[in-house]
């Protein structure tokens, strides 16, 4: 739905039927796909939706609402998960203090614990080249609509997405030798 | 598998399955809450821009109510003493004549200046008459013109001065009923119904059987009259006069012996022009 259109809709009906539904099914798997959790994905929706709301007449006037709604959405998804990362690192560094370790060797190659890393990873790109990866890649978005949402070229989009993968790897290397 | 595919199929395994239904279900509870929350916030605002259209719209009628109506109210309809008394005070009044006696006849056509201190001039065919009041100073013949319609006119014209001979004033009642309508109502009465009664204020008169009328017209705002016509039921008389008003000429203007000087340095045709009679704006050039 192009901006006009979009405006129109608002306008005329209903703000949320013109801005949000179209895209609720995006919105929610933006969140998921990125915090992992139920707790982390309705925090990050709650955050999103509170900038949707203070930006609300700067997101009518954009010109692909849609997609700058998405970006908003996995932009607090992103903080929500440095939050818990940061709160997972004083909590570490916690336990270690005090003689605990948190994982065991058994769960070195769990699949949460390769959730969990692949959740920090991404945490630790920039916002643009973590958004592009998780479209590209596990939402397995066109470069057309990766560009749209980041709101730029698609060679542009293209290089965030192979930056964010060699981050990465290089980031993942010893998960991905164990598996 | 290369390093970039795995970490492709790590992450597409790992984070592309779908939305839990429970996590579903939490997560749509607050665009729920959202939806409800952006509808009233839109009924607010619709609300509010409502409020603003309206306060607008009052503020617009009531700088209408100041700005447009309330001139219009403070200049009610003149009443005929407004207008005479406006027309007597004006200093300079030029009355453009036109007399038709019948409705086939050539109008003929008179000129009649008067000042705000009762001197007059007054030109019809090859004369011109000066006066004060209700008293003919002099008669100027330029040529012979001994047509019987310009006696009737000059006739005419001298009729009011001798009507207000008692008084020694000239007005504008006076001069109307100087016109050949016989026995007059007592006074003019507005009439509202005339199609530009809106623009101008409309007096009319007439004759109890209703065979001679005269009307006259006069602006709103200055309640200067700027037409007298007067008809008589066959339309074989007409006589329109054509007022404007200029500021008070020299002296001269109505010095009979003056005016035979111009004539005798200028002639006849220069001597009787008199660029006063129409009161031009500054910004107008003169050859424009």
């Amino acid at each position: 739905m192009s901006r006009s259109e979009v405006q129109r809709e608002s306008r005329q009906h209903d703000a949320y039927a013109a801005l949000i539904r179209p895209i609720e099914d995006e919105m929610l798997r933006a969140v998921w796909s990125v915090t992992r959790d139920a707790d982390d994905a309705e925090e990050a929706l709650q955050d999103a939706l509170v900038t949707i709301w203070r930006r609300f007449d700067r997101v009518q006037r954009h010109p692909n609402p849609h997609a700058l709604i998405l970006r908003i959405c996995m932009n607090a998804a992103y903080d929500a998960v440095r939050v818990k990362i940061r709160r997972r690192r004083r909590e570490a560094a916690a336990d270690s203090l005090f003689g605990r370790s948190a994982a065991t060797p058994a769960d070195t190659l769990s699949l949460r614990e390769w959730e969990s890393a692949l959740l920090d990873a991404l945490a630790r790109l920039s916002r643009n080249q973590a958004t592009a990866f998780v479209l590209r890649v596990v939402h397995g978005e066109s470069y057309e609509e990766v560009a749209r949402v980041l709101g730029c070229r698609e060679s542009t989009a293209r290089k965030h997405v192979n930056r964010g993968r060699e981050r990465l790897k290089a980031l993942l290397a010893a998960h991905l030798e164990e598996a | 598998m290369t390093p970039s595919q795995d970490i492709d199929d790590m992450s597409r395994r790992t984070l592309g399955d779908g939305v839990p239904p429970e996590v579903a279900e939490r997560l749509r509870g607050h665009l729920a809450a959202f939806e409800v929350a952006l509808s009233a916030r839109r009924r607010a605002e619709r609300h509010s821009v409502r409020r603003l259209v309206l306060r607008t719209a009052a503020i617009a009628a009531a700088l209408l109510l100041v700005g447009v109506l309330a001139p219009m109210l403070s200049r009610p309809t003149p009443t005929w003493a407004n207008v005479v008394e406006q027309f007597d005070a004006a200093p300079f009044v030029n009355a453009a004549v036109y007399v038709k006696t019948s409705p086939l006849a050539d109008p003929v056509q008179l000129e009649a200046w008067l000042g705000r201190e009762g001197q007059w001039r007054i030109h019809a065919g090859g004369s011109v008459l000066f006066g004060a009041g209700a008293k003919i100073i002099d008669e100027v013949r330029l040529r012979d013109d001994d047509r019987p319609e310009v006696e009737n006119a000059l006739a005419m014209v001298r009729a009011p001065f001798e009507q207000v001979r008692d008084s020694g004033e000239i007005s504008l009642d006076t001069i109307i009923r100087s016109l050949p309508i016989g026995v007059l109502a007592p006074t003019p009465v507005a009439n509202q119904q005339a199609s530009v009664s809106n623009d101008l204020a409309v007096f009319d008169m007439q004759t109890p059987s209703g065979a001679e009328r005269v009307r006259v017209w006069a602006l709103r705002e200055s309640r200067l009259p700027v037409r007298i016509r007067y008809t008589d039921d066959g339309g074989s008389d007409v006589v329109d006069v054509l007022l404007s008003y200029a500021p008070e000429p020299a002296a001269s203007f109505y010095d009979p012996d003056a005016f035979r000087q111009r004539v005798e340095e200028l002639g006849p045709e220069a001597a009787l022009a008199h660029p006063g009679a129409l009161e031009m704006p500054a910004e107008i050039p003169p050859d424009a």
